[in-house]
């Protein structure tokens, strides 16, 4: 073989081994190399992040008797069905407690807020169902329909003023939240001495999850459309 | 008389022919470009050693990584009841804070009717409501309250007026009918008036993080 074509080969061998090395061994290896760190700053993060979670969980954690405590007082408050019978109990304690005579409940079925009430079917004495107020379409609250469902509640109590003060008071800051849109106050009594008895009727509306979300927002666009 | 030989060592003698020298360079130059070569393979070799470890050393640090990830996944799964708990706590007051929107604080309504309602003035019914809408100088409302009552004289139904004028929280406070007429023999002004509920007047609950709920 001659010289030039020693070096040829040389030349030659050099240039397939140079290649063959970046192409078959530096290349994927630094792909992978790529690829590791990618994972490895992925997961670092992750870890970060996950830091983060835990020290906030932690936070809860310590204060596990008070988040258990808000809890339950939210789940009081919006239950998840109507519970017409604790709050018959808590509406008697608060008259109770303020010296107020509880005379009449009418709860309404629970409904959407947007819906119009079906008429009450229950009540706390003997008097008669009355339907809800139809103007409930335009105090509704503004919560998402598919999540929230009221109890319209007619009431009616007799006592002094300053004793149903006290009681509008205690249903303010009644366990089971609620919103009084109406209220009338009455006396026969017109004279300016002594306590006169008063006769309150409050016009509420109460609150509870709704079950079932999205049938109940089918059920009230299908209402409002028929 | 020193004599001075010529020296025959410092004429070069090569009695090698010029091809064989020069066949001589080019092995020579071969034989570095060889040589080059076979460094260059070295090179190769070293630099794939050092990115083979660094790609170890990489999957190590991965390795440790996605442990102390899986370890912090893990007591993270054990304490997500307590996410859960928030979670449902925040839910709810947002909720409550939709349905509570705009609610009237009634409780401080009568109480400020309490203690501004004149001596010489008594009610004989109300009826109150938290239907916004807006008052006759076209100013928002977020409800109404009518007033049934009775006062000793007409100068009595003005300061009735006024007192219940500076109620914070009520708007145009109106006068709808004031008549003389005779009570258990004594001259009395029986009035019909209406105000209008302000947002000063908002119960405010559920409204913000630090607002009572509910």
């Amino acid at each position: 073989m001659s010289m030039k074509m020693r070096f040829g080969a040389l030349i030659l061998a050099s240039v397939v081994v140079v290649a063959s090395w970046f192409g078959f061994v530096f290349r994927p290896a630094q792909a992978r190399l790529s690829e590791v760190n990618a994972d490895v700053q992925r997961t670092v993060d992750e870890v970060a992040s996950l830091q983060a979670k835990l020290a906030e969980l932690k936070k809860l954690e310590a204060n596990e008797t008070e988040l258990r405590e808000d809890a339950e007082k939210m789940m009081k408050a919006l239950p998840a069905d109507p519970k017409v019978s604790d709050f018959i109990l808590m509406v008697q304690d608060a008259a109770n407690e303020s010296g107020i005579d509880f005379v009449q409940i009418t709860p309404s079925l629970p409904a959407a807020s947007t819906t119009v009430a079906a008429p009450s079917t229950a009540t706390g004495t003997a008097a008669a169902p009355s339907p809800s107020s139809s103007d409930e379409s335009t105090t509704a609250p503004v919560a998402p329909v598919s999540e929230i469902q009221t109890i319209a509640v007619q009431l009616t109590a007799g006592g002094g003023y300053f004793q149903m003060e006290d009681f509008v008071l205690k249903l303010e800051h009644l366990g089971r939240a609620l919103r009084i849109d109406d209220f009338n106050v009455s006396s026969a009594e017109a004279t300016a001495g002594g306590s006169p008895k008063l006769s309150v009727s409050l016009s509420m509306k109460v609150f509870m999850l709704n079950p079932q979300p999205a049938a109940a927002s089918t059920a009230t666009t299908t209402e409002g459309t028929s | 008389m020193a004599v001075i030989a010529p020296s025959r060592l410092d004429v070069p003698v090569n009695l090698l022919p010029q091809e064989i020298k020069s066949e001589q360079r080019v092995r020579r130059v071969f034989g570095i470009a060889a040589a080059g070569a076979l460094a260059l393979v070295v090179l190769l070799g070293t630099v794939t050693v050092v990115q083979r470890m660094q790609v170890a050393s990489s999957e190590r640090t991965l390795a440790a990584e996605q442990t102390k990830a899986a370890a912090l996944r893990t007591e993270v799964g054990q304490l997500r009841e307590f996410e859960v708990l928030q979670a449902s706590i925040v839910n709810n007051r947002r909720l409550l804070g939709g349905a509570l929107n705009a609610d009237i604080a009634w409780s401080r309504f009568l109480d400020d009717l309490d203690t501004t309602m004149p001596a010489d003035a008594w009610l004989t019914g109300m009826t109150v409501s938290g239907k916004p809408g807006v008052t006759a100088l076209g100013e928002p409302s977020l409800g109404t309250a009518q007033y049934q009552g009775f006062v000793t004289s007409m100068p009595a139904l003005a300061g009735w007026l006024d007192k219940m004028s500076t109620i914070k929280g009520l708007r145009f406070v109106y006068l709808s009918n004031g008549t003389k007429q005779d009570q258990n023999g004594r001259s009395v002004i029986s009035f019909t008036a209406t105000a209008h509920l302000t947002e000063q007047m908002l119960s405010g609950r559920c409204q913000g993080e630090g607002s009572s709920c509910p």
